[in-house]
This record gives C-alpha cells, sequence and structure tokens, in this order.
C-alpha cells in the first residue's frame, strides 16, 4: 500500500481548494454570524469603564487626524483625476467622421508610394481625403476585453488619389507627388534656447513668441519628406515637429506628420533651408487607417491634387 | 497561344507582386524603394518560347498592362494607363529578335535578357511618366532611373529560378512552344 507524500498530498488538496471554496464561503458566513449573536454577554468593573474610556478618547484623536489626513488625500486624488481626464478624457470633438479601411496590396513598381485600401465610395471614400495610421490606445496593462478599446488616429500617412467602390487608392505622404500645407512647431529646450529673429531684432525664443512656420511638405519618393525653402530666420532644428495645417479643409485637425531630421542649406535660395523630415507613421509595413472625411458645413473634398 | 491560362498568370504575377512579392522590396535605401518584377520575368518566358512574333507582343502588351492597372505612383503624379503595355510589347519583340544569337537554357543569357527587358521598359515607362507628370516631374528622373537600373539588375538575378519554375507549366500558357514546333518539323 503506497501513500501520497505531504507534498503530493497539498497538492491534490489545492487543486480540490476550487471545488470547495466557493460553495463552502456563504456556509461559514452563516456559521459565523449564528455564534456571534448567541455569544452572552456580562458587565464590567468600574476600572475597565475607565480604561475604556481612556482608550476611547485617544481613538478620538487618532480618529480626528485621519480625518483630517483623508480630506488631504481626497484633495490629491481629484487634482490627480482632473490630469488624467485632461490626458486621456474625452476631450473636444473635431469635425471629422473617420472611416477605418485596411492596406491589401501595393503598388506593382517600386518607383511610387501608394496602396490600394478596401473602403471605396460605399463608405463614402474620394479623391482629395486624408487618411492616418490607427492605433489602439489603452490605459491598462493587462489584456483588454473585446469592445473596450479606444481606437485613435495618431499620424498623418497620406491622401486618397483614385476611389472606385468598393476600394481606394491612398497616396502615401512620401510619394514625390504629395504636397501638403503644414507647420513646423518649434520644440523648445528649457537648457539652452535658440535665438530667432522677432521683429528686428534676434530674442531667444519663448512660449509667447513660438508661432508653428508655416511650410510646404512633398514626399521625396525616398521614404521621406522635404520642405524647402523655408528662411533661415526661423532657426528650425533637428527635432522640431511637423504638423497639418488645422485650417486646411481636407484636414481641419492639427495631425503630426513627422519630425525634422536634418537642416541643409539652400545654395540656390541664401538665407533659406531645406527641411528633411522623418515620418511619424511606419510606412513600409503599414496595415490599418482612417481616411478623414471632414464633416463641416461648406468644407468640400476637393478632388485629388 | 494559350490566352484565358496567360491572363491568368498575369493577374497572379501581379497579385504576387503587389502583396506578398513585397517582401522582396528593400523599402529603405536611400534613394527609394528598389524591387524585383516577376512580370518581366513572365514576359521574358514568353518571348523566349513563343512561336510567333505576333503572339508575342499581344501576350507582352497584356502583361503590361495589368501592371499599368496596378500601379498608381511614380515621378511626382498618380501614373497614367498605357506605356508600360506598349513598353512590354516592344520589349518583348526585343527579345524574339536576339534570342536565336543566344543559348536560351542558360541562366546567364536568361539573366541579361531580363536585366535588358526591365531596363528598357521600366526606363520608358519612367521617363513617359516623367513627361506627363505636372510640377517636378524631371527633378527627379536621375533618381528614378537609378531605381530602375537596381530593380532591373534585382529582377535579372530571380530569372533562372523562375524560369525554372515556369518550365514546367510552358504548355498551359503556350499552344505550341518553340522546341515542340521544331522537334516537329525535324520529324
Amino acid at each position: 500500500m503506497t501513500f501520497l507524500s505531504p507534498a503530493s498530498a497539498g497538492r491534490v488538496r489545492g487543486l480540490f481548494h476550487w471545488a470547495i471554496a466557493p460553495l463552502g464561503d456563504a456556509g461559514m458566513y452563516f456559521v459565523s454570524r449564528v455564534k456571534t449573536t448567541s455569544e452572552p454577554t456580562g458587565g464590567i468593573s468600574p476600572s475597565q469603564a475607565r480604561e475604556l474610556k481612556r482608550q476611547n478618547e485617544i481613538l478620538r484623536r487618532r480618529q480626528r487626524l485621519l480625518a483630517a489626513r483623508l480630506a488631504q488625500l481626497d484633495g490629491q486624488i481629484e487634482s490627480g483625476r482632473t490630469v488624467i481626464s485632461r490626458l486621456f478624457g474625452r476631450s473636444q470633438d473635431v469635425p471629422v467622421k473617420l472611416i477605418p479601411a485596411r492596406v491589401v496590396a501595393e503598388d506593382s513598381l517600386p518607383y511610387g508610394w501608394c496602396r490600394l485600401i478596401n473602403a471605396g465610395q460605399k463608405q463614402g471614400v474620394s479623391p482629395g481625403l486624408a487618411a492616418t495610421t490607427r492605433t489602439l490606445l489603452s490605459d491598462r496593462s493587462e489584456k483588454l476585453p473585446k469592445n473596450l478599446a479606444v481606437l485613435s488616429g495618431q499620424a498623418l500617412v497620406g491622401r486618397v488619389v483614385e476611389s472606385s467602390a468598393y476600394s481606394a487608392r491612398l497616396q502615401l505622404l512620401t510619394d514625390r507627388g504629395y504636397r501638403v500645407g503644414a507647420q513646423v512647431h518649434r520644440v523648445i529646450n528649457p537648457r539652452s534656447r535658440r535665438t530667432v529673429r522677432h521683429g528686428d531684432r534676434l530674442v531667444k525664443l519663448t512660449p509667447q513668441i513660438n508661432r508653428p512656420v508655416n511650410v510646404l511638405a512633398c514626399g521625396d519618393g525616398a521614404g521621406g519628406i522635404v520642405a524647402r525653402e523655408v528662411r533661415l530666420a526661423y532657426n528650425i532644428q533637428p527635432g522640431d515637429r511637423l504638423q497639418t495645417h488645422p485650417d486646411s479643409p481636407e484636414l481641419p485637425v492639427a495631425v503630426e506628420i513627422g519630425t525634422v531630421a536634418r537642416v541643409l542649406d539652400d545654395p540656390k535660395h541664401p538665407g533659406m533651408v531645406t527641411l528633411e523630415i522623418s515620418p511619424t507613421a511606419d510606412l513600409p509595413p503599414l496595415r490599418e487607417v482612417f481616411v478623414v472625411v471632414p464633416t463641416l458645413a461648406g468644407l468640400g473634398q476637393s478632388g485629388g491634387r | 497561344m494559350r490566352w484565358v491560362p496567360l491572363i491568368i498568370f498575369a493577374y497572379l504575377f501581379a497579385l504576387l507582386q503587389a502583396t506578398l512579392g513585397k517582401i522582396l522590396t528593400l523599402d529603405r535605401l536611400p534613394i527609394g524603394p528598389v524591387g524585383p518584377d516577376v512580370l518581366v520575368l513572365l514576359a521574358v518566358f514568353v518571348a523566349l518560347n513563343v512561336r510567333h512574333l505576333a503572339d508575342g507582343m499581344i501576350a507582352g502588351w497584356i502583361i503590361g498592362f495589368v501592371i499599368d492597372l496596378t500601379t498608381g505612383g511614380s515621378a511626382g503624379d498618380v501614373t497614367r494607363i498605357g506605356p508600360m503595355a506598349i513598353a512590354y510589347a516592344l520589349c518583348v519583340w526585343m527579345v524574339f529578335a536576339v534570342r536565336e544569337a543566344m543559348f536560351r537554357d542558360r541562366a546567364g543569357p536568361q539573366m541579361i535578357l531580363a536585366g535588358v527587358f526591365c531596363l528598357a521598359a521600366h526606363g520608358a515607362w519612367v521617363a513617359v511618366q516623367s513627361i506627363f507628370a505636372s510640377g517636378a516631374g524631371w527633378a527627379s528622373f536621375g533618381e528614378l532611373m537609378l531605381q530602375v537600373l537596381l530593380s532591373a539588375i534585382y529582377t535579372a538575378l530571380l530569372m533562372p529560378l523562375m524560369n525554372f519554375l515556369l518550365t514546367p507549366c510552358r504548355s498551359m500558357i503556350i499552344s505550341t512552344p518553340l522546341e515542340q514546333h521544331r522537334r516537329g518539323r525535324r520529324h
């Protein structure tokens, strides 16, 4: 005859706990309540009463201290909630409708940057509309349950140039034919502030005078974007951000395009520079996109050019 | 020529090139993407094995037309349909004309023919698209031609493999392949 060793027996019992615990909990609650109410209660002596009074006083003081501390913590929590709400909460709606689409094919030849997407006129996609990346955002560190994810457009990827009933062709922003009016937002580094021309004088760049610089961004056909003939006086530096112009009728919201990678002197135009910009979106493996349809009255869809 | 199988092959090759075949494309080169054109391989295979020039040129036109239909971007504008169809038809004529002077079963000549075919067809296509492109169509012509050259070399390297894979399917595409026709004449 053989017996399970303590280690093996513990494992087997551990398995059986799963069968016992859910049903056993309710029974044990009932047993505990019955026993508490059926306990006989007796009187106390004068010394025990004084001791209880003293302890009661100590507990009251401690309770007041804890209440004050609790009020302080409540204030901190409320302040944190405000910050979190501002960062992740519902913001003001932008006047656009988003059409989800998926890249289903590329061009046959490698000389252009175009993609075929599986949404077309039947879904409301027409030439001229912009497209952004599609990213899942979540503040949870755990696995997300179904239907609870939040979708967000993250960066511009291009525009629709051709559209048919159920598919459309997307021209990526690195294509040689892509052009978009954009704004460079200069990043202020508190440790070493850049000098810019403000009016007639050179001043340190501060948030008060840091206006976005309007540029015309074009695809370079080699996976990047360039902005030519930008005034040297703006002192744009690598690391500055390129965004779409929020007043654009095709995309009436500022969306990230890329980051300035290099600033090159323009030999043909003294006092001007050429910006080389790296796109924010990773375009070669692009898969999920949003086509952005402006919904404000009067905002037209102005063709594919 | 068996036209329906040829069209099916052209479609499958275009599908392969626009989707799965993009694994072979080198996207992050400083001059721009460089990738093989597997439809060139099909066109060269047809040109090497077809019996009549007219059949070969029509087949080349069909294959080029499929590329035109599946390509949207090039020298600064949305591309036009037609240049590649004509370029392929003319390049098939070129291969047809020189094939007798080369050892067609050898890998070397096949690679040279595929490379020259790709260089000529794509070069002509890029030139025509640059002419039609508005704005800075010619500004990037040099870079595009460099891409064409590297793509042609890349395509040429794949020709022997594709010839090996297509040879068992030869009778599916071409009703009376050239060799079979010659054997029949000898007997």
